[in-house]
């Protein structure tokens, strides 16, 4: 029974981790040392829930509510410790290889995400993984009307905030 | 709009691509983080509650073997501060089904609320709930003073309850600081469940 549980954690794991690590890492401004904390406190819950998950929903929809309210927990508890210390970050790792390849925009990407707040941070990645209002209404609990408003503020947030660091 | 919004999740597919497939290490790992965690999660919870039942068996094996009061005020006296620590350890009890309750399957709006009611309970504890205990194990500790003053000499009982005194300020200060802690906390769950709810 124990290793079926394993197995299973295993090949969940295997699966949704980029999706869990990459918003982790938006979530927290490209600092990739406090975004694998946070994904690995997010795995834990969810081995932890394993034997809770009923099928009502998929398993990417039922991780992202363990991702988003584990993101807006984990920080909450961190900010004592530390205010995102200036570790090597994704954003900075990007830097160094946009110097070789063609990806400079992507540490914008991260730096502007960083720059909204941290609902609305939530909520755009999980626009930008392609999910729909239903689903994103699902996972934060308000109606799917106001989740398409929302969404439509956040796009026109953050273009202004890609227009003014482009400026910068 | 569209067209910005697709070069950006060109760009956020081009970051996930980039990023590493989890290796059988990184499974390990998880997995023995996961028996970690349980371990400090099992001293999270039941860390107060074993410390206060040891006070508590401690405190009813000293008036049972070592300091048995006679007369009727002190055994009120040894009652009340053997009532107070059961009913904290009731209070702590409480709180640990409650923050059990808290469960990160919820949607984010239904978890922000069981987080802002689980600390506006720990805030009534730390406000209400433990001054009520201390001043009743404060009661009950000076009236069993005039009888232990009867076979104590009077420098060790004046060391006994400047010694109250100390650790009374002590748990005072940390109560204090437990409630600001609530305080901030609270506020920090209500700006978010404030920003999830707007428009």
């Amino acid at each position: 029974m124990a290793n079926n549980k394993n197995a299973h954690f295993e090949s969940i794991y295997r699966q949704h981790h980029p999706m869990v690590l990459q918003m982790c890492l938006g979530f927290v401004k490209g600092d990739l040392d406090t975004a694998k904390d946070v994904a690995q406190e997010i795995f834990i819950s969810v081995f932890n829930n394993l034997e809770k998950f009923k099928g009502a929903s998929t398993y990417k929809t039922w991780i992202y509510r363990i991702t988003v309210n584990s993101c807006l927990q984990y920080v909450k508890k961190e900010k004592k410790q530390k205010k995102y210390p200036i570790t090597k970050t994704v954003a900075q790792s990007a830097t160094e290889e946009s110097k070789t390849s063609n990806s400079a925009s992507i540490p914008d990407l991260y730096k502007a995400i960083g720059q909204l707040n941290k609902i609305d941070r939530l909520i755009i990645m999980m626009v930008l993984e392609n999910e729909d209002y239903d689903t994103i209404s699902n996972v934060i609990g308000i109606k799917p009307t106001n989740v398409r408003v929302k969404i439509h503020r956040i796009k026109k947030q953050l273009k202004t905030i890609l227009n003014s660091n482009e400026n910068e | 709009m569209n067209e910005d919004f697709s070069t950006l999740k060109g760009n956020w597919d081009s970051l996930k691509d980039k990023i590493d497939l989890p290796s059988a290490s990184a499974i390990e790992g998880i997995e023995k983080k996961i028996k970690t965690k349980e371990r400090e999660n099992y001293f999270f919870y039941f860390g107060t509650i074993i410390i206060l039942s040891l006070t508590l068996i401690g405190l009813l094996l000293f008036f049972n073997y070592v300091a048995p009061v006679q007369e009727i005020v002190s055994k009120i006296g040894a009652g009340l501060m053997i009532i107070g620590l059961l009913f904290r350890i009731i209070i702590e009890a409480i709180s640990i089904t409650k923050a059990k309750r808290i469960i990160k399957l919820d949607n984010t709006l239904n978890n922000l609320e069981n987080l802002i009611k689980f600390h506006q309970f720990r805030k009534i504890i730390h406000n209400t709930i433990s001054p009520i205990i201390l001043t009743a194990y404060t009661i009950g500790f000076f009236i069993i003073t005039p009888e232990f003053s009867k076979y104590i000499e009077f420098w060790y009982l004046t060391l006994y309850c400047i010694s109250y005194f100390v650790a009374g300020i002590i748990i005072f200060s940390v109560i204090r600081k437990s409630v600001k802690n609530e305080m901030k906390k609270i506020d920090e769950i209500l700006s978010l469940k404030k920003e999830l709810t707007a428009q």
